[in-house]
């Protein structure tokens, strides 16, 4: 008798979901964070100049849209990507995911190195459950 | 008619076919198919993929197929791909 495999998948067709999108936009928040500290530090005497208040502005711009991107890109790996099946072997996916989102939140409303890199650490810590979760063993790299 | 065994991958088809269990189907030969029955199936989109899934609906050639998994999510199937063609069936499941 032949012998063949059906697969009963729903990502195996598409395969479009990369934690990268979310790294980026991580790092991107973290990088904006860390300028806006040494600005502030530096050049605190010419914070009423229009350049520092514009150079800011951006800053902060910038920080917020790419904290919203990143919880965006995390929630669509977190309801589209996983399934009830993953739980079985993270029991814990649903909180890990919750408290990524929230330090997007925190990101994006505060000016906190501290902040910033545990959202980096949360990142590193779902692209490593998503590339399990595929069976692939794909290095943790940062683009900056 | 010949046998054809299949082994499940994914989940898309829990609770009734589980990741790994195995099956035995007809190789499908034109006969004819009906609601509720699993096909193995060639993928519209990809023909390096080959799919189980349950025949919700019928209209001539043309099957609506749907996974079992109450997770809206779980499957790749006619909700996103759309009826597939007799054609594309290789097996039918007992």
């Amino acid at each position: 008798m032949n012998r063949i495999e059906a697969s009963a998948h729903c990502d195996g067709p598409c395969g479009v979901y990369d934690p990268a999108s979310a790294r980026v936009a991580a790092e991107a928040v973290q990088s904006m964070t860390k300028k806006m500290l040494t600005l502030a530090e530096n050049h605190s005497a010419d914070c009423g100049s229009a350049t520092y208040i514009n150079t800011m502005s951006r800053y902060a711009a910038i920080k917020e849209e790419e904290a919203q991107k990143c919880k965006k890109e995390l929630l669509v790996l977190w309801t589209d990507f996983f399934k009830p099946v993953h739980l079985e072997s993270q029991p814990d996916l649903h909180d890990i995911f919750w408290q990524a989102a929230k330090l997007c939140s925190a990101c994006k409303v505060e000016v906190s190195a501290q902040h910033a890199q545990e959202l980096m650490d949360a990142v590193e810590k779902i692209h490593h459950l998503f590339w399990s979760a595929k069976g692939r063993d794909v290095p943790w790299v940062r683009a900056s | 008619m010949e046998k054809l065994q299949v082994i499940i991958r994914g989940n898309s088809m829990s609770p009734s076919l589980v990741d790994g269990q195995e099956i035995i189907c007809n190789k499908y030969t034109g006969q004819e198919i009906f609601v509720g029955q699993v096909v193995i199936f060639i993928h519209p989109f990809d023909n390096n993929i080959t799919a189980a899934k349950r025949v919700s609906e019928i209209n001539g050639n043309k099957l609506f197929v749907v996974g079992d998994n109450p997770d809206p999510l779980s499957s790749d199937d006619s909700h996103n791909f759309g009826l597939i063609d007799t054609s594309l069936v290789i097996a039918v499941a007992d």
